[in-house]
């Protein structure tokens, strides 16, 4: 399999049919009950719903860290109904890269390190190289040596938005990146996260609970009961395609 | 209002028991959290001091219950060479009923010449006073020995000269026939260390062998049974024995009673026992180290459950009220396990190992060493728990509202330390007070302290290691070493928990190694064949002949030979002696006495000067060197022996280093010629072969000289060094499984380690994974990681237990140190073995675990 899908697929995303049903001790629990998304190549798309209506849920299926229970998922061309979890993984370190609300860095690694690591999985000679130049452009060059535990919220969110980017991933995956942090800090990680998806054509999907932070994204795709409506372009959105056609 | 109006009056009581007991109940019943291993820990440690303490009681207890049994009587008057005259046997006789015995050693032959050497007691109608003998075989044989001719034989005789019921034998100048198979004899404990088969005779059998000769080396035993209620009572031994010490004061008896029969064996089991006593500390320790992880990782997890409950208006008090209580609850379960394993450890070993034990130990429970164990158990648990605990006294509340990726640790109030420290000092006071010999006691529990801290450093250097090759490609190897370097690393927990176990497994297979070969190289070396005892003087001649027309190349070396005891050390009666534990063992019991004109081969003289070849002078002795200073003895000490029914008193005229491994003839005292040449004795010779004689040659040697002289008693010295060998494998096998003991515990450590660290190690592996590492990638990282910890502990045992090996075969055992590469491979091996098996384990666990639950947003 290639690992590296450029941007040579006109659908970025697509799910057809997807359920996701979990076992419990009161029976199985069905997260998302037949959903259809189709995500064009640059597009960000923010995924909005209540609390439990399946959004993270939703991005595991899409970064192949949940297995569907049903229906078709391809992202970026690739069927992963024909996939393992060593191509999911590999899948991963060279087209997707995610942020999540809780950073979910490496404790036991320095910053440098936490953002070298999907290159390292690349086998990549110049990890550390690209790992420096990533962390500079986060405006966090001089924290490289710092473990998570030494550095704010807002700086451990940006080191976690670098070690996303640094591989050049066609598809970015955000997962409520600015819930643990204050106002302002989230809005300057939010314009970070913006204006290097920009730089790189990447597709963005971004969860939020924040309306004006979903605004700012293409088309804005509302989960409800497992469901996912097709979605309302937003200004935003069209003044992108104005400007792309 | 205000806001004091609000705030209700705090109880006057500071721990506010019941609260925290049902607070601790209802945490406990969601689960002990990974508090099993904290009980087991404990339980184990607890089991390792109970049990061997337990066992040294029994046995204790044993020889004080049975010591009638084991006397064979309520006193006994023993010496060699001399059997008592009518004098002393009315003597005796007037204490009470008496048994007389005989015990020597002596050659079994069977037409056709192979002969056997056995060991002979020859006992009267009165025997035994107490206990029965069993004969096994067959059943309804009686007291058959007590037929003239009539002998009963252990079966090892049978099978060695290949004969059965009802075969003659020749013993002496007697033909004697075997009636039955000797089993269990009530007094064996009190007899001396058996080269041969025993066999069972009366006096008049002994008689008719013609074995009893003057100077020839038997043991004359009187038994008596005092009469009536005399018997249970604990003075009437002494005032026997002060009755006929006053009567013969040089009558040479050696007096043991039932009160404490055999004082030589229960001081050596009481070495030994505290030896291994502190191997069991060792584990308690270690146990303690797993208890103070297990409940570290537990307080860690309950953190915010603490500042929940300090929000809610919970003090300090009671947060430590609850989780001590929790503390307590299970260390009392873990002791309790404990100490009834160890209750049930000499009845289990009763069972399993009873026809092999030399007397029937005590299964009852003996509550001092229950309750040391138990205390001991309490000590190591506190000492280990009160630093978490303090630091989950102070908790703030405002834990919850920081993030959860900070990780930093309160500080234990400095009542909590000074109480661990406390416990600490309280445990090491415990370990001496329990000990008898003290100094030895403290040194070794110091340096047990040391050593864990000599660990601890190791795993502190192994992690500094791994930060400076963190960066290492591949990429498995980077990920290894930053595990191994961070925070949460297990190389310390890995160090301390299998550190220990396994230098000391190094340690006794390497000196066990060196000891083997030690025996070997002797016997390799210029080792006499066989040693000849009972030979007349005047017969000396003929027996050098007829061995030297055999073997002209044989070469044999003679002296006299008489036996004696010490019976006082200037002027000090040996009792009273002060002596060293290492040579206690010269005062204990009679000893080989010759007498020379020349330095005897293999002796060198240290400090004095030999007497001259025509020396009449006073009576002076040359002493052993090592044996004289652990008596504190100096040049011109006097010592008096008794000999034959005589004392006599000779002066120190100098010290000897004598080469004993060499297993030449050589004595502790060798006295001027004037001193005993004229007393009856018989000669001792020593036969050495040339190298290359085979077997059979050998045996037809043997046997020729048997023939000539049936008299006389072959000892085969391949037999008493494969019986040294022998003992020496029992006891080094009983350390050895006291080391096990140890490793055990520490494998549960580990395990309880790598238990605590498996919720980081899975949410490390789903970011692995997330992040782009296939699954073989992340299994190589968590093996690489388990593997190079695992190595770098067995070159740290290996080097340290070979450093203790050679610095205790040099000093402690005096022999050459072998160093075995076979030792060290197995040592690498089982350190392999142990961590990868947990690391795999925990790496199977790690790979199982799902990403949703651990990266979901909140």
């Amino acid at each position: 399999m290639d690992q590296t899908l450029k941007q040579s697929s006109a659908s970025a995303i697509r799910l057809e049919g997807v359920h996701v049903t979990l076992p419990s001790r009161a029976g199985p629990v069905a997260i998302l009950r037949g959903l259809d998304m189709n995500v064009a190549a640059g597009e960000s798309i923010a995924v909005v719903g209540r609390s439990g209506s399946g959004k993270s849920t939703l991005l595991m299926v899409i970064a192949g860290l949940e297995r569907a229970t049903e229906g078709c998922v391809s992202v970026l061309g690739a069927d992963f109904w024909t996939l393992n979890e060593d191509d999911l993984a590999r899948l991963r370190a060279a087209n997707i890269g995610i942020v999540f609300q809780s950073f979910h860095l490496v404790p036991t690694m320095t910053a440098i390190e936490n953002v070298a690591l999907p290159l390292e999985f690349l086998d990549r000679d110049d990890a550390f190289e690209a790992a420096r130049a990533a962390l500079a452009e986060v405006g966090l060059g001089h924290r490289e040596t710092h473990f998570p535990g030494q550095l704010s919220g807002g700086e451990q969110q940006r080191v976690a938005m670098a070690r996303a980017l640094a591989p050049k991933p066609s598809l970015i995956l955000a997962d409520e990146p600015t819930g643990n942090l204050d106002e302002t800090t989230g809005a300057d990680v939010m314009d970070l996260l913006f204006s290097l998806k920009e730089r790189t054509g990447a597709t963005l999907l971004l969860i939020t609970h924040d309306r004006t932070l979903a605004k700012r994204c293409d088309r804005i795709v509302s989960l409800a009961d497992g469901r996912a409506t097709s979605g309302r372009v937003t200004s935003a959105g069209t003044k992108r395609r104005a400007a792309a056609s | 209002m205000t806001a004091a109006d609000l705030i209700s009056p705090l109880p006057a009581i500071g721990l506010r028991l019941p609260l925290a007991l049902a607070i601790a109940l209802r945490e406990l019943r969601a689960g002990a959290g990974g508090l099993t291993i904290f009980v087991l820990c404990i339980a184990l440690g607890v089991t390792a001091v109970a049990a061997i303490s337990s066992l040294g009681a029994s046995f204790d207890a044993a020889l004080a219950r049975q010591g009638r049994l084991l006397v064979g009587g309520d006193i006994s008057f023993e010496r060699v060479h001399r059997r008592a005259c009518a004098e002393e046997r009315a003597a005796l006789d007037s204490e009470g009923l008496v048994s007389e015995s005989a015990s020597l050693r002596a050659m079994a032959r069977i037409a056709g010449g192979k002969s056997a050497l056995v060991e002979v007691k020859a006992i009267d109608n009165a025997y035994p006073l107490y206990g029965a003998v069993v004969i096994t075989e067959p059943k309804d044989a009686g007291a058959i020995w007590r037929k003239p001719g009539v002998i009963v034989v252990e079966r090892s005789l049978l099978e060695r000269l290949n004969v059965k019921i009802g075969s003659t034998l020749s013993i002496g100048e007697a033909t004697v026939t075997i009636g039955g198979i000797l089993g269990i004899q009530p007094d064996r404990l009190a007899d001396r260390l058996a080269y041969g088969p025993r066999v069972l005779m009366s006096l008049e059998t002994l008689d008719r062998t013609g074995l009893i000769q003057p100077g020839s080396l038997i043991r004359w035993i009187y038994r008596a049974k005092l009469p009536g209620l005399l018997g249970n009572d604990k003075t009437a031994p002494n005032t026997a024995r002060f009755g006929i010490e006053a009567k013969f004061p040089e009558s040479g008896f050696a007096i043991t009673d039932w009160t404490d029969p055999a004082p030589s064996i229960r001081r050596e089991v009481q070495r030994f026992t505290q030896f291994v006593s502190l191997v069991g500390l060792a584990a308690l320790l270690l146990g303690g180290i797993g208890v103070g992880n297990a409940i570290g990782s537990y307080m860690a997890k309950k953190r915010e459950v603490i500042a929940t409950f300090k929000c809610l208006g919970a003090s300090g008090r009671l947060v430590l009220a609850v989780y001590l209580i929790q503390a307590l609850m299970l260390a009392g379960l873990g002791i309790v396990l404990g100490i009834v394993i160890g209750a049930l450890t000499p009845a289990l070993l009763s069972t399993i190992y009873g026809d092999a034990l030399p007397i029937a130990l005590a299964v009852e429970p003996h509550p001092a060493s229950l309750f040391t164990a138990a205390g001991a158990g309490l000590l190591t648990m506190l000492l280990f728990v009160l630093l978490p605990l303090g630091r989950a006294s102070v908790v703030p509340p405002a834990v919850l509202m920081r993030s959860h990726l900070t990780d930093e640790q309160e500080r234990p109030p400095l009542a909590f330390i000074a109480t661990a420290a406390a416990s600490g000092l309280a445990l090491f006071a415990l370990a001496i007070a329990a000990s008898e010999e003290r100094v030895i006691t403290a040194s070794i529990s110091a340096g047990i302290v040391a050593e864990f801290l000599l660990l601890l450093g190791f795993g502190w250097v192994l992690q500094l290691l791994a930060a400076r090759f963190r960066r290492s490609k591949p990429a498995a190897w980077a990920l290894a070493l930053a595990s191994i370097a961070g925070p949460g690393s297990i190389a310390r927990q890995i160090a301390v928990s299998l550190g220990l176990g396994l230098g000391f497994l190094v340690a006794i297979a390497l000196i066990d190694r060196s000891l083997m070969e030690e025996f070997k190289e002797n016997l390799q070396a210029d080792a006499p064949a066989y040693y000849f005892l009972d030979i007349d003087a005047k017969d000396l001649g003929a027996f050098r002949d007829t061995a030297e027309a055999v073997e002209p190349d044989a070469k044999l070396a003679d002296a006299p030979m008489l036996r004696g005891r010490i019976v006082a050390v200037n002027g000090v009666p040996a009792e009273k002696v002060e002596a060293a534990p290492d040579s206690r063992w010269v005062l204990a019991s009679d000893r080989g006495l010759t007498y020379a004109d020349k330095v005897p081969e293999g002796s060198t003289i240290v400090q004095g000067s030999w007497w001259a070849l025509d020396y009449n002078g006073p009576p002076l002795v040359s002493f052993d060197a090592e044996a004289g200073s652990g008596l504190g003895l100096k040049l011109g000490d006097t010592i008096m022996v008794n000999v034959l029914g005589r004392n006599v008193e000779a002066h120190i005229a100098n010290f000897r280093k004598i080469d004993w491994e060499s297993l030449a003839i050589n004595f502790v005292m060798v006295f001027s010629p004037n001193t005993l040449v004229n007393a009856p004795h018989r000669v001792l010779v020593t036969l050495e072969n040339p190298k290359e004689t085979d077997s059979a040659r050998e045996a037809k040697l043997v046997q020729a000289l048997a023939d000539r002289f049936p008299l006389v008693t072959a000892i085969k010295v391949g037999d008493i060094v494969e019986a040294a060998k022998d003992l020496l494998q029992k006891v080094m096998t009983a350390i050895r499984m006291t080391a096990a003991v140890t490793l055990l515990i520490g494998v549960l450590v580990l395990v309880g380690a790598v238990a605590a660290t498996q919720q980081r190690r899975k949410y490390q592996a789903v970011l692995y994974k997330t992040l782009g590492a296939t699954r073989g990638r992340i299994v190589r990282a968590e093996l690489l990681e388990f593997g190079l910890l695992g190595l770098a502990i067995a070159a740290f045992a290996l080097a340290a237990g070979t450093i203790t090996a050679w610095a205790l075969c040099k000093w402690a055992f005096e022999v050459k140190f072998v160093f075995s590469g076979l030792a060290a491979a197995e040592t690498v091996l089982l350190a392999l073995a142990l961590v990868l098996g947990v690391g795999a384990i925990a790496t199977w666990r790690v790979l199982s675990a799902k990403a949703a639950p651990y990266l979901r947003g909140e």
